[in-house]
């Protein structure tokens, strides 16, 4: 093997190491999702369980926890969303819609049984929320 | 290895991919990193005028979208120039086929309204076309699938230098780049359907793909460019190595929207 080549692969696992820890481990950028996950976002209102998601750059929180067996409706609230998280996809609820820029969209999750995931995508899939049942 | 190389290739066309590589890699590690900085959050309030969709198309054109668009661009126009370094023609037609697509299929959105919805289904069966598209020109551009190397299904190639030189292939994908999936380009869809008329939608979907314009320019026509000098070989391989990257990308993320396979990652 060359002096070239070695050099080459090297440099080529620093940057894919680099880049991946910048994704996937390293502290986020905005933390917005730490930020958001200390605040609880369910609240009960007339019997009904309510999820509160920010769809802006991802969704925010990414992970949601909500109490099973009760009525759930999930809100997604868009200001000045134009990015892949206004097109919201969700199969198992079979909910897909592009959203208005700054709207709040109220979606019927049914009612959760114990352990059930519920899980929501951008049209595009990179970006993705989960709701847990628990 | 095999050592059976045509005449024109010197011993460093092998240091040339050793090169590549790393510049291909570093390039779509840059990209990532900015798409995961959120930068490109821009808040734009308001309802969607053709001003604003000028500016969401100047964002779309380096978010996440360019992986799509912008990569098959990139792999076609690589691949034409590699084909024949001064046919400048399937650029120009391209990028006309595109205005010319969006702003006339964002007029006829705003004519039907609300009769009609935007299909999820549809464009992310063509991301996933377009990403096995510059999956396999990437390969080519790197010299995996080089002609000589491997026996490709016959005719593909063939098919493809004889599609280059007319004029409406490179017009209909221009327009066709309309239904790629990018969610910028959905929510401007979206505000030309509720813009009512065939005017209005006209001008948004026209604005956002100026917007969109200068970068795919750089992109078909830096391509042309380079394949004129004398870093040609390095950069057909480096572009070859980002457009796997982009198209890789685009496979995984549109069966995810598809909820074919679970998420991987979250950009």
């Amino acid at each position: 093997m060359q002096k070239n080549t070695i050099v080459s692969i090297l440099f080529s696992v620093a940057i894919v190491g680099g880049a991946f820890y910048f994704v996937t481990l390293a502290p986020d950028a905005s933390s917005r999702d730490t930020e958001a996950a200390q605040t609880q976002n369910t609240e009960m209102r007339d019997g009904v369980q309510y999820v509160t998601l920010t769809a802006k750059g991802g969704y925010f929180p990414k992970l949601s926890s909500i109490k099973p067996d009760i009525p759930t409706k999930l809100i997604v609230k868009t200001s000045g969303t134009y990015d892949c998280s206004a097109s919201l996809v969700m199969h198992s609820v079979g909910f897909q819609k592009v959203l208005a820029p700054t709207q709040e969209e109220v979606i019927d999750l049914g009612t959760p049984k114990p352990g059930e995931k519920i899980q929501g995508v951008c049209s595009m899939g990179m970006y993705n929320f989960q709701i847990q049942a628990e | 290895m095999k050592n059976i190389k045509p005449q024109g290739e010197s011993a460093q066309g092998n240091d040339v991919i050793w090169q590549a590589i790393p510049i291909g890699l570093a390039f779509l590690a840059l990209f990532f990193i900015v798409q995961k900085s959120g930068i490109l959050n821009l808040g734009l309030g308001g309802p969607v005028t053709p001003v604003t969709s000028f500016i969401v198309g100047l964002v779309a054109s380096v978010s996440s979208c360019l992986a799509v668009v912008g990569g098959l661009v990139l792999s076609l126009s690589a691949q034409v120039a590699e084909d024949d370094k001064d046919n400048r023609k399937p650029f120009y037609l391209f990028h006309i086929g595109r205005l010319g697509g969006f702003a006339l299929l964002g007029g006829v959105l705003g004519v039907l309204g609300g009769a009609i919805g935007v299909s999820f289904t549809l464009g992310a069966v063509l991301g996933i076309v377009a990403s096995l598209v510059m999956i396999i020109l990437g390969l080519n551009l790197v010299g995996v699938l080089n002609k000589r190397a491997v026996k490709l299904p016959p005719g593909i190639f063939d098919y493809f230098k004889k599609v280059e030189h007319q004029a409406f292939a490179p017009l209909i994908i221009g327009a066709g780049t309309f239904f790629l999936p990018c969610g910028f380009t959905q929510s401007m869809q979206v505000a030309a359907l509720s813009s009512g008329s065939f005017i209005s939608g006209f001008l948004i979907m026209l604005a956002f793909a100026l917007g969109t314009l200068p970068v795919l320019l750089v992109l078909s026509f830096g391509a042309g460019t380079f394949a004129q000098s004398k870093y040609a070989p390095l950069f057909f391989k480096s572009v070859g190595v980002v457009v796997i990257g982009f198209g890789l990308f685009a496979l995984l993320a549109g069966l995810v929207g598809l909820g074919l396979i679970d998420p991987l990652f979250n950009i």
